[in-house]
This record gives C-alpha cells, sequence and structure tokens, in this order.
C-alpha cells in the first residue's frame, strides 16, 4: 500500500473521522463561550450604540459558532445569544421579561437569523464533506487498480485485491464461489479467519444469483453476519466469478449506501483485474501449445535426420566389417572402424544434449550452488573439449581470485558447449578466446571466436530449440548446444547473448550474477605439520 | 590370445551387450573373466574367486551399487571400478565415498577402460611394494616424497604444509579421482568434510604454483561435481 494510505491496524479508514458533526460537550462549549464573549462586548458597546449594533455582535457570535461548530451548537447559540440580549440589554434588565412587543420581532429574527446561517453553513459543509469522500473513494480504488495493474498471477491478484478490501474496510474477507453440487469453495479467507460458508450460503447463492450486494446494511438478508458483493467484471453478460464477503468488525460500518458502493466498486475492479489474468493465461496457454506442436515437428524431423544419418553410417560400417571374410584390406578395415568409432561419439553428444534438454525443462536438474573458481571451471571444460579441438589456439585468460557462486557441473557444461559450438563452425585453426571478468553486480564470461559471425537477424534465434542457422543447414546436431547454455544460464539468473566482433568472429558471453558472499562455514586450518 | 596368467576381472554387469562388448575387448588384453549380473552374486564371487579387480555397473536389478561398494570394503581392498550410465552423477559421488576406486560414464572407449584398470592395478601392486615410490614424476612436475621437495621444471617449488599435504595425498591415489570428501578427509580430518569451497582455495594455489598454465591445467585435474585427478602420465 502507499504511505499515504497507511494507518495503524483495525483503524477504520473509510468513512474519515466526523469533523462535520462534533456532538462533543466542546462544541456547546465554544458556543457558550462565544455567547459569553459576545455579551461582553455588547456591554462595551452598551450606551454608546444602538441597540441593531448589539444585535449585529451577537449574530457574529451565531456565525462563527456555524462555521466552526456545526448545526446543533449554532443553533444553540442562536437561542442562547436571543435569551442573554433579552436579559442584559432589553428593559427591564436582568429579567427575562419583554416591555417593547418590538424586542420579540427582534429575536425572532435574531433565532431565525441563526437557523438560516447554520443551515447554509451546514450544506456547505456537507458538499464539502461528499467532494472529500469522493475524493479518498477515487484515491482508495487508484491505489488498488494501481497494485493490480503491476501484479500478475491468478493467486496474487486475489491476494492484493482481498488485502486492500481488509485494510480499507477494517474487516476480515473471504472469497466465495460456486463449488461442486451445492457447495460453496472458499478461494481466500483472511488468515486466521474461517468464513461461516454454511450459515451464510443462503446469502451467498442470492448474491450469485441476482448480482447484487445483499447481507447486513442492505435490505436483502440483514440479519447475516457480513456485507456480499458479487465478483463480477463490468460487463453486462459476463460470469458472476464468485461473491466477496466483508466480516467488519462493528456490524454498522455498512449502514452508510457510501461504504456499500465503494465495497461494490472494489468487487469490480477486483473482477476486471482477475478477468484479464484469465484472459492472459489462456492467449498464454493457446500460445505454449501452438508452440509445443511446432516443436514437435522439428523435433521429429530433426531426431529422425540427425540420429539416423550416424546410425546408417554405423550400421554400413559394422556390416561391411562383419561380412569381412579376410578379403578388406588393413587399411580399409581400419577406415571403416574409425567411421564407426567417429558415428558413436557424435551420435552420444547428441543424445546426451536431448537428454540434458528434456531434464533441464522437466525440472529434473537441481542448481547446486556452491562457491567456486571461474578459472577451475573453465580450465575444466577446456581440459574435456581439448581432445575435440584439433590443435586450435584457444587463449584463456580468467583471473585466478575470479569467484562467484554457480553449479560447477553444469556451468562447465556451458563452457564445453560454447567451446565445442566455436569449434564446429569456425574455420580449422582458427583461435578461440576465452575471458571472464566481474564487476559487482555479475561475472561475465565470453567465449569468442574467429569465424564467420552471427548475422543479426539471427543473434536471438540462435538460442531457440533446434534452431539451425543460416550457413549451417547442412551440418548435423539437433541445434540443442545454445539451448541448453541458456536454460542453465537463465536457471542461475544470468543472461547470454552473442555479437559479432568488429573485427571478424562471433562472441558469446554469459553473465552469473555475483549476488552471494561466500558460503559461511568456517575456514580451513592450515597444516602445521605434515606427517 | 587369453593367457591364463592375467588379472582376473570380476565383471558385475547385466546388459548382456555391454558383456559382450567387455568380454570380447577385455580378453583380448589378457585379462580373465568372472561374469556376474546381480549384486549378489558380486559378493558371492568376490569371496569365492578373489578377483585382482572388480568392474561394477552402478544400475543393478537387485542391489544398490553403493551398497555392493560398501559391503565389499568391509573386508576386502580389491580395487573396484564403476561403470556409470548419465545421470547418475550423485550416485557417482556416493559409490567413490563409499570406496570404489575409479569410475567411467558409459560410452567409454576400451582405452580408457584400460587405463583406469591399469592405474587401479599398480595403486595395489604399490601398495603391496610399500607405499610410493619415493619420487613421483608426470611431464615437468616431480614430487620427492621422501625429501617433501617438489619442483616444476627441475626448479624447486616452495609450498606451504596445506599446499604439500594436500598434494602428497593426491600422489598418494594419482591417476585416481578423489573426491572433495575424500580429500578434506585425508588432509585435515573429519570436522573438515564440508568446506569444499576452501579445498577449492587451497588446489587453487596449487595450481598458481604448479600448472605452467594454469588456466589451462596439465596435471591437477578438475572433475566437477566429483573432485580432483592429479594425472599420472
Amino acid at each position: 500500500m502507499p504511505d499515504e494510505l497507511r494507518r495503524k491496524p483495525g483503524e477504520r479508514m473509510w468513512p474519515p473521522k466526523a469533523s462535520a458533526e462534533p456532538h462533543s460537550v466542546r462544541a456547546y462549549a465554544f458556543a457558550i463561550l462565544s455567547v459569553a464573549l459576545a455579551t461582553l462586548l455588547a456591554f462595551a458597546l452598551f450606551g454608546r450604540s444602538e441597540l441593531a449594533d448589539i444585535v449585529m455582535v451577537y449574530l457574529l457570535a451565531i456565525v462563527v459558532v456555524a462555521t466552526r461548530a456545526g448545526f446543533r451548537a449554532s443553533v444553540v447559540c442562536g437561542a442562547l445569544s436571543v435569551l442573554a440580549f433579552n436579559f442584559f440589554f432589553t428593559q427591564p434588565y436582568y429579567t427575562f421579561g419583554v416591555s417593547d412587543l418590538r424586542h420579540v420581532v427582534t429575536f425572532a429574527v435574531m433565532l431565525l437569523v441563526g437557523v438560516v446561517v447554520a443551515t447554509l453553513t451546514q450544506r456547505v459543509r456537507d458538499q464539502v464533506e461528499v467532494a472529500h469522500r469522493s475524493e479518498r473513494r477515487t484515491q482508495l480504488l487508484y491505489a488498488m487498480s494501481r497494485e493490480l495493474a503491476r501484479t500478475e498471477g491468478m493467486t496474487r491478484l486475489v491476494r492484493v485485491g482481498t488485502h486492500h478490501l481488509e485494510e480499507v474496510f477494517g474487516a476480515r474477507v473471504a472469497l466465495l464461489a460456486p463449488g461442486s453440487a451445492d457447495e460453496l469453495r472458499i478461494d481466500y479467507a483472511t488468515e486466521g479467519f474461517t468464513a461461516p460458508v454454511e450459515s451464510e450460503s443462503n446469502v451467498v447463492h442470492w448474491v450469485l444469483g441476482h448480482r447484487r450486494p445483499a447481507g447486513i446494511g442492505t435490505e436483502t438478508l440483514a440479519s447475516s453476519q457480513g456485507f456480499y458483493v458479487p465478483l463480477v467484471s463490468s460487463g453486462a453478460e459476463a460470469d458472476v466469478m464468485g461473491v466477496v464477503g466483508i466480516y467488519p468488525r462493528t456490524t454498522s460500518t455498512f449502514d452508510d449506501p457510501e461504504q456499500q458502493l465503494l465495497a461494490d466498486a472494489f468487487a469490480t475492479q477486483l473482477a476486471t483485474a482477475i478477468e484479464r489474468a484469465r484472459l492472459a493465461e489462456e492467449t498464454e496457454r493457446a500460445r505454449i501449445q501452438i508452440e509445443a506442436e511446432q516443436l514437435r515437428n522439428t523435433l521429429l524431423s530433426s531426431v529422425s535426420h540427425d540420429l539416423r544419418t550416424p546410425l546408417a553410417v554405423m550400421r554400413g560400417a559394422a556390416s561391411t566389417l562383419v561380412d569381412d571374410d579376410g578379403e578388406l584390406e588393413a587399411s580399409v578395415r581400419r577406415e571403416l572402424a574409425s567411421a564407426l568409432f567417429e558415428e558413436t561419439e557424435r551420435m552420444d553428444r547428441q543424445i546426451k544434449n536431448l537428454l540434458d534438454m528434456t531434464r533441464l525443462e522437466s525440472g529434473a536438474v537441481r542448481i547446486q550452488r556452491e562457491w567456486q573458481s571461474l578459472q577451475e571451471v573453465v580450465g575444466a571444460a577446456w581440459s574435456r573439449v581439448e581432445p575435440r579441438l584439433g590443435g586450435r589456439e584457444v587463449t584463456i585468460r580468467v583471473p585466478a581470485d575470479l569467484d562467484a557462486s554457480f553449479d560447477a557441473v553444469l556451468i562447465e557444461q556451458v563452457i564445453v558447449n560454447l567451446l565445442e559450438n566455436a569449434a564446429k563452425y569456425t574455420p580449422e585453426g582458427s583461435p578461440i578466446e576465452v575471458t571472464a571478468e566481474a564487476d559487482e553486480a555479475d561475472v561475465t564470461v565470453v567465449v569468442s571466436d574467429r569465424g564467420p559471425g552471427i548475422p543479426v537477424e539471427e543473434q536471438e534465434r540462435i538460442f531457440d530449440k533446434f534452431y539451425r542457422g543460416s550457413s549451417e543447414r547442412t551440418r548435423t546436431g539437433v541445434g540443442l548446444g545454445l539451448t541448453i547454455c541458456r536454460a542453465i544460464v537463465a536457471a542461475h539468473g544470468g543472461t547470454i547473448r552473442v555479437r559479432t566482433r568488429p573485427d571478424g568472429g562471433a562472441s558469446f558471453a554469459f553473465t552469473l550474477p555475483r549476488q552471494l558472499g561466500p558460503v559461511a562455514g568456517g575456514e580451513l586450518p592450515e597444516i602445521l605439520e605434515t606427517s | 590370445m587369453t593367457t591364463a596368467s592375467g588379472p582376473l576381472v570380476l565383471v558385475v554387469e547385466d546388459e548382456p551387450q555391454m558383456l559382450r562388448f567387455l568380454r570380447a575387448s577385455l580378453s583380448t588384453h589378457g585379462y580373465r573373466l568372472v561374469e556376474t549380473t546381480t549384486g549378489a552374486e558380486a559378493l558371492a564371487q568376490t569371496a569365492a574367486r578373489s578377483p585382482d579387480i572388480i568392474l561394477l555397473d552402478l544400475g543393478l536389478p537387485d542391489l544398490d551399487g553403493v551398497d555392493v561398494t560398501r559391503r565389499l570394503r568391509e573386508w576386502t581392498r580389491t580395487p573396484i571400478i564403476v561403470l556409470s550410465a548419465r545421470g547418475q552423477d550423485e550416485d557417482k559421488i556416493d559409490v567413490l565415498d563409499a570406496g570404489a576406486d575409479d569410475y567411467l560414464t558409459k560410452p567409454f572407449s576400451v582405452g580408457e577402460l584400460l587405463a583406469r584398470m591399469r592405474v587401479a592395478l599398480r595403486h595395489v601392486a604399490d601398495k603391496a611394494a610399500g607405499g610410493n615410490a619415493p619420487v613421483f614424476t608426470v611431464g615437468d612436475l616431480e614430487v620427492d616424497l621422501a625429501r617433501r621437495q617438489v619442483s616444476v621444471s627441475h626448479r624447486e617449488v616452495h609450498l606451504t604444509p596445506t599446499e604439500y599435504k594436500l598434494l602428497a595425498t593426491l600422489v598418494k591415489f594419482a591417476g585416481k579421482v578423489v573426491t572433495h570428501r575424500q580429500l578434506l578427509l585425508e588432509v585435515w580430518g573429519p570436522p573438515f568434510v564440508t568446506h569444499t569451497q576452501y579445498l577449492r582455495v587451497f588446489m587453487g594455489q596449487l595450481r598458481q604454483k604448479l600448472e605452467p598454465e594454469p588456466a589451462k591445467p596439465r596435471y591437477l585435474i578438475n572433475e566437477p561435481g566429483v573432485g580432483y585427478r592429479l594425472r599420472d602420465r
């Protein structure tokens, strides 16, 4: 909640404290005091000016009281003024008797003026009050809608909406929806509050059926424990999603129609937000379904091609070797055997990628963060890939003291994939560079090559599943290596992207947030004696 | 080609094709084979035939490979090399901690398997001959265990006692993977077995002192998630 709307728990926010009509002793005391002061002033004037001036003094007191202390106090003030005027300043003095009938008219006029002034002032005050309330209501609604707009996901929306209702009405809140059969389902209830579903099911069903508020403060089932508003968005034919039950601490809260209006407005807003979220979810589901469909197709064609090609080679080579009855030359036999061997390696990598991707996607992989040395992990990746790099020059520039918290096995996999990619798509013998550096927020690891680079329009898509760059249609591989990299880096809260280097080649950079300091647990002691 | 005198290998593997491949490759290289397909049988055969080395598949139908290892280690030091499939990373560490000597991830080549077997068998032989050779060499790295001297390219390197003990431990298991836990236990003792991140600090220091190019390690090989291996050739 924004600051301006924050207040002590339990304190009611709406309506604002009635400063408009203070019934307090203080208001009446103010009226009496004003009359007393007017009387003193009148004494000062008495004898020096006309009686009409003294009447004016009292009228002034009435106006002052009307603007300061409200209607009742100003009527009291009027009456007291008449009495005081009569007592002190009309003959016979110091009695309430009246000798001159004209004074009776003066009294009547004084009293009348008092009432009229009080009425007018009160009306202005009421208008201000209405404006003030409406402004507060707009403010509260705005506060909620602003927060709802920032919120995503059904559960969170409901939480935000009900939270506002709880705060604004100082009440407990429940969200009820029609469940199976005639039962009501409780979608939400204020913590520690058991919504009276069974005893109140009548009124809830009435609200569901009539799409109108009911319960305490209304004409329908006023003896209920709560005030119930339908959760329905502002379309005429929109479905009623449920009922919001508001259970205020003081039952009189909803005697004020203003409160009922406000609750209704809140419910409408919440319903609209929920509907919006529902629509968004549906669209998202549809999109995912379409994507899954496309993916399945790509996967099928990809797998059938990329796994069957090496399989065909293996089968051919193996069958020739099986059928050999000593006629094959040693060099041919060797050639067939090494083809077999190479194809199994390739197939192994592809299957590994497919499995890794499946495991990453199904959430079967748990990130095991530990404080790691970047140099160590880059070194491990290099050792693993080195035999397949064909003697390329690899420059590694990783500071020895650079560390971060991540899953070493997975990040090694990322670096291995990037190195293999570089080796696969760049001319033989071209150099590869691995660098790492850190700022306060992230560690950035960059693998750069001197190959053809990646066209700008493909720089995003190459991380997509089964995507293969325009230049690599003829190459083998299921196109999962970079997708796996992205999944792993994203799971660490980092990002990965590729840029074309100004002087030629591609450079893949991924970041790992440094957020955590070294894991606590004490230092290892130095060993003093070796035994 | 099979010679009656070659080392006896107990192969515990339930995949017939894998068994067929191991039988063909190992007997060609002079090993004698005992084949079993279950963990229970493996325990019995180890007792009955006292093999020189055991190849243990992690995915057995009856017993967990980790349990088999633990039960074998209750009474025998026969080297165990574990053959694991992908996606069994955690089992791999468990089985090493339980006392297995090394592991290979399927698919592997015969060359790799034979190399690991040679290392394991040599360790047994060394132990029988009364511990490691006094001087360990690999590439330009030389560790003189008797005089506690370490040199790279004949230039002496000064190590702190901790670094030396860490290196000596790796030398003791040279060629084999040593898990983080095993290293911490050997060098610092039981209270420190979880301080993996500090082990990395010391390994980093060793690498800076011993490796000509620390970012491209030649001797001290990191096996992410598992441990370290000191290359022995």
